[in-house]
């Protein structure tokens, strides 16, 4: 198979059944062996005929000098003896034949003169027509020059602006990458400062509301000449801001008792800030609850107005703080306190203030969390006799039962009250043995000589 | 941190095999990951984009060069120098030089030195991939150490788009059509394809036509002589267009009844794939990397015996099953040139070298 003059490598090809096939075709149809012969000899590119010029004019200068053919040449024969008799013989053969002879020279000479002629015309043609090939030559490869420097000045151009082109497709991909990143930067920039504004103008309008409504207040009462009113005002203002000049923390350490005995006192509150976080302790003072709830690994902050105080707690690690208790309240975040804690508070409170921070209480403390207010019991006259009047600063007592009411009415629920701190029974009223006189000596005693403190103990629904 | 990748060739355009491979490659590096860049002396405007002047080369030893060698140029000394670490050749071959002797001076001068330069650079290279096995024997020859075959890259894809409409009208009727695509070169032998079409006509079919498809420029010479041929031969339904848009190259490729070639020296031969791909039937004579890109496929003419190739031509022509089975065998080679498979050969061979 592979001798064969043809290669099919493919199983259902039969080669020599192929070959078969074109020997018949071949067979059956005339090819000439000569042309086939002629086709298989390699042409030389070479080869051209290639016209020689030089040849042809000396062709044609052979031409020009011998087309007039000479017909009565002389005669001669330098033969001795036999010489001019074969010269009179020639001659005698030339003057016989002449008459014929003559007019086939005379169509030759005609001939050559034509055909010379003919062909110097041609050849002045060649050298015409050259020259003015030439000339065109010359004329047309100018043309291609300055067309291909042309040529090749557009492609240098277009090169370079192909450059260019490039060149800036880059640069504008860049700065549409820049301005992206700029917008999306910006974006993020904006929505932040719009949000700063919505804040800030939100404060600015409720301050300014605020501001307006006191103002709108302050002029509507002065158009309806409420001088009383405004007068009221103006004395609870300046009541606020009156100032007690004594050393209350001095006062506190002789009179309230030792830290010790507080503590005491308060470790039965633990119980409900149990587990609990962020437990308030309103006008803290010395810090013993907050030190208690400490002990319990309870997290609280206290408050209290006393600068003196605030520092002494500092002093002993607790974390308290000066500020008002409405103020403070005002900014917790709302279900935020898990608890609320104002033991002896309450009597140096005007009765609006203690509304207010019960009910700042009740929206500022989780669900479940408990308030504790502890403060002077009025419903024992002893207290008069002591507590009350002794501290300077204390401006009004809340009944038991009116405190209770306002911690109910708030919402909050499980409301229980504890009377705490009884005066020692060796300083009650001996006790008669009637009992009739016992009894009337009891409540005698419940009146004058009753429980000094009471507490409110409630819990946020 | 993926290596860069540096492709250095003399020439570059669109259409041709060399350029087109280089193109291709470079979007195969991308797809792997690796910064590339083309560098060459000589850029088509057409492309300028996408290639840089070789003037503005700057690299670092830790690149990675492929160096295109397909005739000689400075470039070869260029790369002999580099202090790349890893230098790849890709052998397109390089035509002796002797075909274009009294045709054309400056291509037999630049076929000369390339074949010097060949010699020169057989120890610069880390890895010489050939078109090949034909390209890789002469590497082999010339002492070259690591050698692989890889073949060239065509994207089919690219193929599938409408044929030019003016010439699929003027001659897809009932005349047979000879086709050949190359560039017009003394080595693609087209006389000899004008020698078969002489024959064919003459002795077996007047309603044939043939069409000589590929740029001529530089070869005024030959393109004179072959005219010469064709006025000798007093032949008029041949074809010569120069270079055409590649449009007007799918056209004459579907209105093609067989593909003819009769070139003596080729390194790959890219139409062979392309007239696989249009089901054109293949009839070409056995030289170079001819065998090697058929493979098992397609009719090869061991002799230029030219009736025998005028009657191969009719047998294609009139016999539908033979004409079918030569079909399908060119259909199972082209399998094998599957662009994804070439591919990945090449990611394969290219990850172990960049790793080294």
């Amino acid at each position: 198979m592979s001798n064969n003059i043809i290669k099919i490598d493919y199983n259902n090809i039969d080669v020599e059944d192929i070959m078969r096939q074109i020997r018949e075709n071949i067979s059956k149809r005339n090819y000439s062996r000569e042309d086939l012969d002629a086709l298989e000899k390699e042409i030389c590119i070479t080869s051209d005929d290639e016209f020689d010029a030089n040849a042809f004019a000396s062709h044609i200068a052979t031409n020009n000098t011998h087309w007039n053919i000479q017909m009565a040449g002389n005669i001669s024969n330098n033969k001795r003896f036999i010489g001019p008799l074969i010269v009179l013989f020639k001659r005698a053969i030339r003057k016989l034949t002449y008459w014929y002879v003559k007019f086939l020279f005379t169509q030759q000479i005609e001939f050559n003169a034509s055909v010379t002629n003919s062909i110097n015309q041609i050849d002045r043609y060649i050298k015409y027509a050259k020259a003015e090939n030439d000339y065109q030559n010359k004329y047309y490869s100018s043309k291609i020059n300055n067309l291909m420097e042309e040529y090749l000045r557009l492609s240098k151009e277009i090169s370079r602006v192909s450059e260019e082109n490039y060149k800036l497709k880059e640069l504008v991909i860049k700065l549409e990458n820049d301005i992206y990143m700029l917008r999306s930067e910006n974006t993020e920039k904006i929505n932040h400062m719009k949000e700063e504004l919505l804040v800030l103008s939100k404060e600015a309008n409720k301050t300014s509301e605020e501001n307006c409504r006191k103002l709108e207040d302050a002029l509507n009462k002065l158009q309806q000449r409420d001088i009383p009113l405004l007068k009221k005002e103006l004395e609870k203002y300046l009541r606020k801001h009156e100032h007690v000049d004594m050393d209350y923390t001095q006062f506190e350490h002789k009179f309230r008792g030792t830290r010790e005995e507080i503590k005491r006192r308060q470790a039965g509150y633990l119980k409900y800030f149990l587990n609990k976080n962020k437990v308030l302790d309103i006008g803290c003072g010395r810090g013993e609850f907050l030190e208690l709830l400490k002990e319990s690994n309870i997290d609280a902050i206290g408050i209290d107005l006393n600068r003196e105080n605030v520092k002494y707690c500092n002093e002993k690690g607790l974390s308290v703080v000066h500020a008002d208790a409405i103020e403070y309240l005002s900014q917790c975040d709302n279900s935020s306190l898990g608890g609320v804690f104002m033991s002896q508070v309450a009597e140096h409170l005007r009765p609006n203030e203690l509304i207010s921070i019960i009910k700042l209480a009740k929206k500022k403390l989780q669900p479940g969390a408990y308030i504790i207010i502890e403060t002077i019991n009025p419903t024992a006259l002893i207290v008069f006799a002591e507590s009350y009047y002794m501290d300077p600063t204390h401006i009004t007592l809340v009944h038991p039962l009116t405190l209770k009411f306002l911690i109910e009415s708030e919402g909050f629920s499980n409301i229980e009250t504890l009377f705490l701190s009884p005066v020692e029974e060796a300083n009650r009223l001996p006790k008669p043995d009637q009992a009739g006189l016992d009894e009337i000596i009891s409540k005698l005693n419940d009146l004058i000589y009753g429980y000094r403190d009471y507490s409110v103990i409630a819990k946020n629904t | 941190m993926n290596r860069k990748v540096i492709q250095l060739l003399p020439s570059i355009s669109y259409g041709d095999a060399v350029s087109n491979h280089t193109l291709t490659l470079a979007n195969v590096l991308s797809e792997l990951g690796y910064e590339n860049e083309i560098y060459a002396m000589n850029i088509h405007p057409k492309i300028a984009t996408k290639v840089h002047s070789i003037d503005k080369l700057k690299t670092d030893e830790n690149d990675i060069i492929i160096f295109h060698m397909a005739i000689g140029s400075p470039l070869s000394k260029l790369v002999k120098d580099l202090p790349n670490t890893t230098k790849i050749m890709i052998y397109h071959n390089i035509t002796p030089a002797d075909y274009f002797l009294n045709i054309d001076s400056c291509t037999y001068g630049l076929c000369c030195q390339g074949r010097d330069e060949l010699k020169m650079l057989k120890d610069t290279f880390t890895l010489a991939l050939a078109d090949s096995e034909f390209n890789r024997a002469e590497l082999i020859e010339l002492g070259y150490k690591n050698t692989q075959v890889l073949p060239l890259i065509v994207n089919f894809d690219d193929y599938n788009i409408l044929p030019d409409k003016k010439i699929v009208n003027s001659y897809d009727d009932d005349f047979t059509n000879i086709l050949f695509v190359g560039r017009i070169v003394p080595n693609k032998k087209h006389e000899d394809i004008i020698k078969s079409y002489y024959t064919y006509k003459k002795y077996i079919n007047r309603k044939s036509r043939l069409f000589l498809i590929g740029s001529s420029s530089g070869m005024d010479r030959y393109v004179k002589y072959l005219r010469k041929l064709i006025y000798d031969f007093d032949l008029n339904d041949i074809y010569i267009p120069g270079h055409i848009t590649f449009k007007e190259l799918v056209a004459y490729y579907k209105i093609a009844s067989v593909f003819l070639c009769m070139s003596e020296h080729e390194g790959f031969c890219v139409p062979l794939l392309e007239s696989m791909y249009f089901k054109v039937p293949i009839i070409a004579y056995e030289a170079a990397a001819i065998p090697d890109t058929l493979g098992n496929s397609g009719i090869i003419v061991r002799e230029k015996k030219f009736d025998i190739i005028a009657e191969l031509i009719n047998l294609v022509e009139t016999n539908e099953d033979f004409r079918e089975n030569v079909i399908k065998s060119q259909n199972n080679r082209l399998n094998y040139f599957n662009a994804d498979r070439i591919k990945n050969t090449f990611k394969e061979i290219f990850k172990n070298l960049a790793r080294e």
